[in-house]
């Protein structure tokens, strides 16, 4: 393996395995350990979320889409940013006021208990696995191409490193792993966008018209249509971004581990600050790499995926330099550091659902709760969902499809989760028998249509009854019908609309909202 | 963690000052997500549809469809600097007036 690259990687390692020794000490109690004891601010929330949202999918995925098919590899990211909107105006604020460590909390307020929470901490967990699964995936690739490491050894590095932050330092070395992280990744894009404009007299305009002119598609590079022929897959792609984003458990649970509703109001506008102008760069590196990378560099670029570390390395001075050397192990290193972070929170809000949601608000409903028991459950539960993860992914090995594992679990929050959320928080005759089948219509309709579309049929892609890779067009008005019609067919129960109005008040003013304590 | 209800919540809800943080929040969020929902909706669907409009060059290099696709993260941040700053001036103050109520209604514990 390359010598410098090993350093940067055994660099990333070695600080944020600093956190988490620094974190396990602050991590007893459950508030802590899925909260980080609700003393995160605005700033370093914004930070992480915002560490959340720039992924490998992002950073990696985007500027190579770009590279390779020009305007249509960006739609998505201006998707995510909207999602933001519907994250800041309908759920951040109140999120915090109504929840205490989980989306099943925010549902369970006001439905009955059991199974409204059964149902929702098994959507999330549905949603993690495949998310988690697809991060894993990405690691192994992304790994074995920049150390030549095989893929099976990188996958279990990754997810080594995954459970020591989740297991050992919870929601607090979560937290500070996806900040730094997300901090590293910020001043490695500015400064990849300063290099890429240096050379075009920061003229932005004369960088995009040097990039079309290297296309073989010319101008038409510039605009959408560069990939694929069928609209309607551009316009459900760019609806499971806006709306699967907003309804994703592990963005969500972060609002819970704010001081109060102020602060997770804010971290969205540091979020958004921080997310648009790094999704602003993604197009600079994008157009940049095909402006500057020799021609023929996309059989190098692995499928796109290794647009950004090549174009570091050119811009470093080329490979076989000390600068390209340095410059590619320092973006890759960058790379690696955001999969850990992504893969520790995607963890976090997993082992929420089992241990918080599922064995101690429905298993063991009478049993009480005792917090030191809890964080014990909850580290079991992330050592569970962690080497579950791992093994699968290494059972599906390194063809799986990336994009149609994401694409599965932003479309199961889109569809199951947000019309619930929506829902529970707006409409007062909404019950708990809504809840359920919308929950599940959501679920069971987007996992048919995904197995009935061109990525799962067995039968071939032409031959596919159901011709969208994203479902979401049909499985998110299925959700909400699910809602509607499991509501009007079921008795009126009034205790679901008075707890109606003590959430309303609640995640309206705040009054009541959880401060780290049980009654 | 939710105790039977020790407030009388549907009183609160029917206060004028809680009525009123709901209504201005509610009018706020659906101009604001309604606005959003049309740029961001027209944006996409032109995308999708309108391969060569949205391909025109304005100057060399630069497209509408960049223009365009730019102008989303602009709304984004407009809007969330407008819902914060409608946060400090107008919900917030309502939030305080509306949880005064709520402490002095509360029955002594």
């Amino acid at each position: 393996m390359n010598a410098t690259r090993l350093i940067f990687f055994a660099g990333i390692l070695a600080i944020t395995i600093g956190i988490t020794a620094w974190a396990s000490g602050r991590t007893k109690t459950q508030a802590e350990f899925f909260a980080a004891g609700r003393s995160i601010t605005g700033r370093q929330n914004g930070l992480a979320i915002a560490g959340d949202l720039m992924s490998a999918a992002t950073f990696l995925g985007f500027t190579g889409l770009i590279y390779l098919t020009g305007f249509d590899g960006w739609i998505l990211a201006t998707a995510a940013i909207f999602s933001f909107l519907l994250i800041l105006i309908l759920f951040a604020e109140r999120m915090r006021n109504a929840g205490q460590y989980t989306i099943a909390d925010v549902l369970s307020f006001r439905l009955s208990r059991r199974p409204v929470r059964a149902a929702a901490a098994f959507t999330t967990l549905v949603v993690v696995i495949f998310y988690l699964i697809a991060q894993l995936v990405g690691a192994g690739l992304l790994i074995r191409a920049l150390t030549g490491m095989a893929f099976t050894p990188a996958v279990i590095l990754t997810g080594l490193a995954m459970l020591a932050y989740v297991v050992i330092g919870g929601m607090l070395a979560t937290t500070w792993v996806q900040i730094v992280k997300a901090v590293l990744l910020l001043l490695v894009g500015a400064a990849m966008c300063v290099a890429i404009l240096w050379k075009f007299d920061f003229n932005l305009f004369s960088l995009f018209d040097t990039a079309a002119g290297r296309h073989p598609l010319g101008d038409r590079y510039l605009g959408p249509g560069g990939s694929d022929p069928n609209p309607l897959n551009t316009l459900s792609a760019a609806v499971a971004y806006a709306i699967g984003t907003a309804a994703l458990p592990h963005i969500l649970i972060r609002f819970f581990t704010v001081p109060d509703a102020g602060a997770a109001r804010r971290s969205v506008g540091w979020a958004v600050g921080f997310i648009g102008a790094f999704f602003v760069m993604t197009s600079i590196i994008g157009y940049g790499a095909r402006a500057l990378l020799p021609a023929g560099s996309e059989e190098a670029t692995a499928g796109g995926n290794l647009t950004a570390p090549l174009l570091a390395q050119y811009l470093g001075g080329g490979e076989g330099t000390f600068g390209g050397d340095v410059f590619i192990a320092l973006v890759s290193a960058v790379a690696f550091a955001t999969i850990l972070a992504v893969v520790a929170g995607l963890l976090l809000s997993a082992s929420g659902a089992i241990s918080h949601d599922l064995w101690f608000n429905v298993f063991r409903r009478d049993a009480g709760q005792r917090d030191q028991e809890g964080t014990m459950v909850a580290r079991m539960a992330s050592l569970a969902i962690g080497v579950v993860a791992v093994l699968l992914t290494i059972a599906l090995g390194d063809d799986i499809n990336i994009a149609l594992l994401v694409g599965l679990a932003l479309s199961i929050a889109a569809s199951a989760n947000f019309p619930a959320l929506v829902l529970c928080l707006g409409w007062r005759r909404f019950n708990t028998t809504g809840a359920v089948v919308g929950i599940f219509t959501g679920l069971v309709v987007s996992v048919a249509l995904i197995i009935l579309g061109p990525q799962v049929w067995p039968g071939g892609p032409e031959n596919a009854p159901f011709q969208l890779s994203f479902p979401v067009l049909v499985s998110i008005p299925a959700g909400f019908l699910g809602c509607w019609l499991g509501t009007v067919f079921s008795r009126r129960e009034p205790e679901d609309e008075n707890t109606y109005y003590e959430l309303l008040v609640r995640s309206q003013t705040g009054f009541g909202a959880e401060e780290a304590v049980d009654h | 963690m939710t105790s039977p209800p020790k407030a009388n919540y549907r009183a609160i809800a029917q206060l004028k000052s809680f009525e009123e943080l709901l209504e201005r929040r509610r009018r706020f969020g659906r101009v604001a997500l309604g606005g959003a929902i049309l740029w961001f909706g027209g944006f996409i669907l032109l995308t999708c549809y309108a391969h060569s409009f949205m391909g025109t060059l304005i100057v060399p290099g630069l497209s509408v469809a960049y223009v365009l696709g730019l102008s989303q993260f602009v709304m984004v941040w407009a809007i969330t600097a407008a819902y914060l700053h409608a946060s400090t001036k107008t919900f917030e103050p309502l939030q305080e007036q509306v949880v005064a109520h709520e402490l002095a209604m509360e029955p002594a514990a």
